[in-house]
């Protein structure tokens, strides 16, 4: 991996996992930025005001507005919102009927179990952000 | 016409039993009516045939008498012939009564009184009179009855000729001979009339008998038919009703929940098929409650689990050998069951999620078994087992048949005995009620009294310290099996090798 990405956003209301996760980030500093959303809600504040994330990492079961409902809202969003962003399902959900429908949305890029693992990681920057592709982001 | 039929099968299965018992004892009770009906107009012919024959005795007593009055004349002999007119006379005022528009019973009841008949056939006849003088028999009869009438009503004044002769100082021989000269005549033409009274009446009588006969018949027939026809219709309707709720229970029965009987009437038995749809929603409603309990209380169990092995992990990576070797140890112990427990919780969620593909496949059991070998090579090659099978059938089975397979050689391999090479043959033989399966083994075996025990879920023969496990892979295994409407069985002999057979339904009526 020669460039580091610009950010990675977790969208997760599990403290524990967002922490654990932040640590697995930055022991292989990868982004210069980690953003933390909280909730779907949270997630759709930031992407409002700031440049979208090159990664985000999305939860399924989350109080009030869950994975599913965030990613309803964030079809919505305009184009420059939604520049080239790539989207994990990172859950602990293991239902078929979960994954099978994260299949169908072409918003997600993969459907993943947690906990979030170097080795994920070294996959997802392998397949969509080796060499050329990382200088357009 | 549909409205009222459905209408007629919605009435409750008692009442229509009632109905039919109703209608038949209907039915029964105006047979018995016809029957009592028509003994007693035969009755009345019969005493009518009676009373003529008294008339004809009469007048044959009376003509004599008159004769022998002519001979004797003794007034005693007069007498004797008005006392044998009476009857005919009596005869006579009835009749005349009942040919009147109202008549008095009282007065026709005196007339066949006088006429000597028995006062208990007297109801009879008037009645018969009365109700059937418009029949051809009876008018007949009662025409033959008028003209003799008025034919012996010509003896009074030949009688009353002779009489007045006899009685005279000077009885005249021209004139009594004259006058007695006129009965012979009369008695040839009363005879006849006589005969044509009779006659005609016993022509009715065998035409009414003859008339009663078929007409019981009829009813008889109609009591049959209809019984029959109220009893097929009403017991081919249980029937109908009864054969689909079986059908559909059975189906339930077999686990297809997606049956529903077809409800043909509100009676009973569509009673009892609806609260059986209701019972089949209501199990749908709470299997579904049920797995998604299972999803949930597995799903929630398992994130608090995940985030102590993402910390655990950390601590042991960050940390070794801190403060001292016993730590590490300690952490390893926690790494172990907090993964025991994530396999357990990861089994009970499979557990639970079989049969939800509900679609059935042809599966190429030689290639199945190649698939599910490929995924265990690594434990087959660190065994050393053998596992041999050829010329297995291809079976309509779900998805789930390859965890069978997969399942039973696993447990075959980690039951192994220690000192010798696994071997495990697979077989199929094709039987009437399906594929028999066998897996046999060369390991370590299971003692009988647990045959049954080792397919319920969470059984464990071993300690987890001998042999690893959550216990519930032959209740998976059990459950697979019986999803295909078969069944699995266990057949052992300690430390000589076990096998399992299991027959997969060819026809699964799912």
């Amino acid at each position: 991996m020669n460039k580091r990405l610009n950010c990675i956003m977790l969208i997760d209301d599990d403290e524990d996992d967002n922490y654990f996760h932040q640590i697995i980030l930055r022991k292989m500093d990868i982004a210069h930025r980690i953003v933390v959303a909280e909730s779907g809600l949270e997630a759709l504040d930031y992407l409002a005001k700031e440049n979208a994330p090159d990664i985000m990492f999305l939860d399924i079961n989350m109080p009030g507005m869950d994975g599913w409902d965030f990613l309803d809202e964030y079809k919505k969003l305009n184009e420059r919102q939604k520049t080239p962003v790539i989207i994990i399902m990172l859950t602990t959900s293991i239902s078929p009927a979960d994954k099978e429908k994260a299949e169908k949305l072409p918003e997600i890029t993969a459907f993943q179990s947690k906990p979030m693992t170097p080795e994920m990681l070294n996959d997802i920057l392998e397949r969509h952000f080796s060499d050329g592709k990382i200088e357009s982001v | 016409m549909n409205k009222n039929w459905q209408r007629l099968k919605d009435i409750s299965i008692t009442r229509k039993l009632y109905f039919i018992v109703g209608a038949m004892a209907v039915l029964i009770a105006v047979e018995l009516f016809a029957l009592w009906f028509s003994i007693h107009t035969l009755s009345s012919v019969r005493a009518f045939v009676g009373a003529e024959g008294l008339w004809s005795k009469a007048q044959k007593d009376a003509t004599y008498q008159l004769q022998k009055y002519y001979t004797t004349r003794d007034e005693e002999d007069y007498k004797a012939f008005q006392k044998f007119m009476e009857v005919p006379l009596g005869d006579h005022i009835t009749r005349l009564e009942l040919l009147k528009e109202n008549p008095d019973m009282g007065i026709a009841r005196q007339g066949f009184l006088k006429g000597r008949i028995h006062p208990d056939d007297i109801d009879g006849m008037i009645k018969l009179v009365r109700r059937f003088h418009e029949i051809y028999y009876i008018k007949k009869a009662i025409a033959a009855w008028t003209k003799g009438d008025s034919l012996i009503a010509l003896l009074i004044p030949i009688s009353e000729t002779l009489h007045t002769e006899i009685t005279s100082p000077a009885p005249s021989k021209e004139k009594l001979d004259k006058a007695i000269g006129g009965i012979d005549p009369l008695n040839q033409r009363l005879t006849e009339m006589e005969d044509e009274f009779s006659y005609t009446l016993g022509e009715g009588s065998r035409w009414l008998e003859n008339l009663i006969l078929r007409l019981l018949f009829l009813i008889a027939l109609t009591v049959e038919i209809t019984g029959l026809v109220l009893t097929i219709s009403v017991s081919r309707g249980i029937a109908k009703g009864l054969n689909e709720i079986n059908r559909v229970s059975k189906k339930i029965a077999k686990g297809d929940l997606e049956e529903r009987a077809t409800v043909f009437s509100k009676d009973e038995i569509g009673q009892v098929a609806t609260a059986i749809n209701q019972m089949t929603e209501q199990l749908i409603i709470s299997n579904n409650e049920l797995g998604r309990f299972a999803y949930i209380a597995s799903h929630d169990l398992q994130e608090p689990l995940k985030t102590i092995t993402n910390y655990v992990g950390l601590l042991r990576e960050e940390y070794k050998g801190n403060p001292d070797e016993n730590a590490d140890k300690y952490l390893a112990t926690v790494i172990r069951a907090t993964n025991r427990m994530q396999i357990l919780i990861k089994d009970i969620l499979d557990y639970s999620h079989i049969g939800d593909n509900k679609n059935t496949s042809k599966v190429n059991c030689n290639r199945l078994l190649q698939d599910v070998l490929s995924d265990m090579s690594v434990s087959i090659k660190e065994s050393n087992a053998k596992i041999n099978f050829e010329n297995l059938p291809v079976i309509n089975g779900y998805t789930d048949i390859s965890y069978l397979f997969q399942n039973l050689i696993s447990n075959s391999i980690k039951f192994r005995k220690k000192d010798s090479q696994p071997i495990i043959n697979i077989t199929a033989q094709e039987r009437d009620n399906g594929w028999l399966f066998a897996i046999a083994d060369n390991g370590i075996g299971i003692d009988k009294m647990n045959y049954d025990r080792i397919f319920a879920v969470f059984q464990k023969l071993h300690s987890q310290k001998k042999y690893a496990g959550t216990g519930i892979g032959l209740a998976h295994c059990k459950k697979i099996v019986e999803l295909h409407g078969g069944k699995i069985w266990v057949e052992s002999e300690l430390q000589r090798g076990s096998t399992f057979y299991f027959i997969i339904p060819k026809n699964m009526t799912i």
